[in-house]
């Protein structure tokens, strides 16, 4: 619990605050945080990561709201599950774990959303060039949801 | 090179505010556009102004209209061959009023302007989507899709069932290189709600339209209204060949109004 909160929640932590030293005073800034399909919903056996993510989501949506009229944008992207190199090295043992082969472990990822396959890095990273953009101004405090259609809000 | 080259475009509530702002985007991206609207004057002078010649039409009809919505799915592909980009944006209110005084011929209205166009719109360019094994369908939702303001209770429960509606459909056609989302806009000062602003800020007892933009904007983390510019990008990003792993998503962009 404590490595999964320090990597996915105490990091963003420390970068938003020392972030936001640089950003309030010049009035302009974009922070966006990784967070995931699992900051909205819970999935057996990874509880930490779960936790650790929905804490993210709620860090973002505070943040926003203190910082919204100084040009200061905050906002989670929400991946569903994608084969980055971590997912392929931490994957078979995981799903070891749950006792299944590493294939059919992201198969049941893919068998949440409407898409039936995994997302893709372009995806999550399209939409962190829209919230980098001028014309992202106006959203902020949003967990947007690059999953496949996995999650319902 | 734009993100909608050799795309096609069709827009509900096009020749004016978000929906205009949706159409100019587009093509400035390359695509192009069947913008729709009631005033077949308002359409002249949105083509006129977009002076985008060939890759730009007009489709004369009311959104409430079940063969004025299937109608434009229709003439565009009869105009470009085909239909890429089905923005399913039209929608307002027009008497505002509490459930308790709710007249039933504007509560009518509202279910088909903003909840069955949207049905009969998604439902004609699926159809045209699906052989195709590609397309969009972008719905323009509200924060009163998840919210529900007093005074506006059709425009909430209407845009609640656009949201669903959308969920159900992505899920549907998920596997088919079609995906269906919706954007939920905060308050924009868009020309209808400057028309129906005055009777609304009555009806959900704020007294004047000042009042009115200014108990949204105090919702937002911005503290002002969102702009259309700001809902076309969203557009354009769903829009795009990048946005396949995106759908049944709801979409904020409301300067961080909504909790979830």
């Amino acid at each position: 619990m404590a490595f999964a909160l320090t990597v996915n929640f105490w990091h963003t932590f420390w970068a938003m605050r020392r972030a936001l030293k640089y950003m309030i005073p010049q009035e302009s800034g974009r922070i966006i945080t990784m967070s995931s399909v699992e900051g909205k919903y819970g999935k057996p056996v990874i509880s930490p990561y779960v936790a650790a993510k929905h804490a993210v989501n709620g860090l973002t949506k505070s943040c926003a709201q203190e910082v919204g009229t100084l040009g200061i944008t905050v906002n989670a992207v929400c991946p569903g599950a994608i084969e980055t190199d971590m997912m392929m090295e931490a994957g078979p043992g995981a799903a070891e774990a749950a006792g299944m082969s590493y294939e059919d472990f992201l198969a049941t990822f893919a068998a949440d959303s409407a898409i039936k396959r995994l997302n893709k890095v372009e995806e999550v990273a399209a939409v962190v060039l829209l919230l980098a953009s001028d014309a992202g101004a106006g959203i902020t405090g949003a967990q947007i949801s690059i999953d496949g259609g996995t999650a319902a809000y | 090179m734009g993100k909608l080259e050799g795309k096609v475009a069709a827009i509900t509530g096009g020749t004016r505010s978000i929906g205009r702002a949706m159409a100019d985007a587009f093509l400035a991206e390359g695509a192009s556009v069947v913008v729709n609207g009631r005033s077949e004057e308002k359409g002249q002078r949105c083509l006129d102004e977009m002076n985008a010649g060939d890759r730009a039409a007009f489709f004369a009809g009311d959104a409430t209209d079940q063969a004025a919505v299937e109608g434009l799915v229709d003439f565009t592909v009869d105009r470009f061959g085909q239909l890429d980009i089905m923005c399913l944006n039209s929608g307002g209110v027009n008497m505002t009023a509490p459930v308790a005084a709710m007249t039933d011929e504007e509560w009518q209205l509202e279910i088909d302007w903003n909840l069955n166009h949207v049905f009969w719109g998604m439902r004609r360019s699926l159809q045209h989507m699906i052989p195709r094994e590609t397309g969009r369908v972008i719905v323009t939702s509200s924060v009163e899709g998840k919210l529900g303001k007093p005074g506006i209770p059709g425009y909430a429960a209407t845009k609640h069932a656009v949201n669903g509606l959308v969920k159900a459909a992505a899920h549907e056609v998920g596997t088919l290189g079609i995906t269906v989302n919706a954007i939920l806009p905060g308050i924009i000062e868009t020309d209808i709600v400057r028309e129906t602003g005055p009777d609304s800020a009555i009806a959900m007892g704020l007294g004047t339209y000042e009042n009115l933009i200014e108990a949204f904007c105090s919702e937002s983390a911005i503290k002002r209204p969102n702009r259309v510019e700001e809902v076309a990008a969203v557009a354009v990003l769903l829009a795009s060949d990048v946005a396949a792993g995106i759908t049944g998503t709801m979409f904020p962009c409301d300067g961080g109004s909504m909790q979830y």
